[in-house]
């Protein structure tokens, strides 16, 4: 190796130095091999040792006086920023779209719950009314005493329609018990699962 | 044997160098050489160390179409080259004592 290569070297292990830091220790290096001249340059290279040695000996001796240095972990995050800057025009639109897509899953989940919900409540008022137009066909059939033939079958449709009415929302009472039960099984399973993450973190 | 040289006592070396006279980098090392068996690596951190440390100042003279960069003791740099020569006397005569078998 002769001079200028090792000072190459030198300057390339340093970069991650300031600026002023590193020029003052290759000055000091360039002006030791001005001065040894050609005839001592070997010695002098066999004596400094590695170029890549020297510079870790002047990098750790600058870390304990607090100068600032580029380590390994700045570059690399350097690096992240700028990828991250260029995916943006693709990365960001597409977490919007998985975002809104997420957002749309439990809007659709949260309708169907009310609508469940919804249908099941609307089943059981549709029953009671069944109920109260059979009350009422018996309350006619007494009026029409005189009519036996109407009078029967008003009475007998009319109780027919309560009992049906009562099966009918008694069933849709138990149905809505079920899902309300169901409901909030998944909902204490979500808790679990939140109370679990938090104990793992 | 290998007596391996501590850094404060070859701080104290160099600001002994400097108060005989300025020199420069490649000077100092070559009068070190003489006594210490040491690297121009080894004095680099040194001389970075007792710069910042105000204990020496630097001055560039142009010689042979170059800068020649000398250094130069300050005031501090020789109070502190005073403290180690006291201490390096108290070390030595310790380590004689041990070494020779002197009492006291």
């Amino acid at each position: 190796m002769n001079s200028n290569k090792f000072l190459r070297r030198l300057k390339r292990k340093l970069r991650s130095l300031p600026k002023q830091e590193r020029d003052e220790a290759l000055r000091y290096y360039q002006e030791l091999f001005d001065e040894a001249g050609a005839d001592q340059e070997e010695a002098l290279i066999k004596r400094l040792g590695q170029p890549a040695q020297l510079a870790e000996q002047i990098l750790e001796e600058e870390r304990k006086k607090g100068t600032h240095i580029r380590e390994k972990k700045d570059l690399s995050r350097l690096w992240l920023t700028i990828l991250a800057i260029l995916a943006a025009p693709i990365a960001l639109p597409l977490a919007l779209a998985l975002g809104a897509l997420a957002l749309a899953l439990l809007v659709v989940v949260f309708a169907l719950i009310l609508s469940a919900a919804a249908i099941i409540a609307a089943l059981i008022i549709a029953f009671l009314a069944v109920v109260l137009v059979g009350l009422v066909m018996v309350g006619v059939s007494c009026f029409i005493w005189y009519d036996w033939p109407s009078a029967l079958f008003f009475l007998g449709f009319g109780m027919a329609a309560v009992g049906l009415g009562c099966m009918g929302s008694l069933g849709m009472l138990w149905v809505g018990r079920k899902f309300h039960l169901f409901l909030k099984k998944m909902l204490n399973a979500l808790r679990e699962r939140r109370r679990m993450r938090r104990e793992k973190k | 044997m290998n007596f391996p040289l501590s850094a404060g006592l070859l701080e104290a070396c160099v600001l002994a160098e400097l108060n005989r006279q300025d020199v420069y980098g490649y000077q100092l090392t070559q009068q070190l050489r003489q006594v210490l068996d040491i690297s121009e690596s080894t004095l680099y951190p040194v001389l970075r160390r007792l710069q910042k440390e105000a204990c020496l100042t630097t001055y560039d003279q142009p010689c042979q179409g170059r800068n020649r960069r000398y250094y130069r003791i300050t005031a501090q740099g020789q109070e502190r080259l005073e403290q180690a020569r006291l201490e390096w006397k108290d070390y030595k005569s310790g380590v004689d004592r041990i070494l020779e078998g002197h009492e006291g």
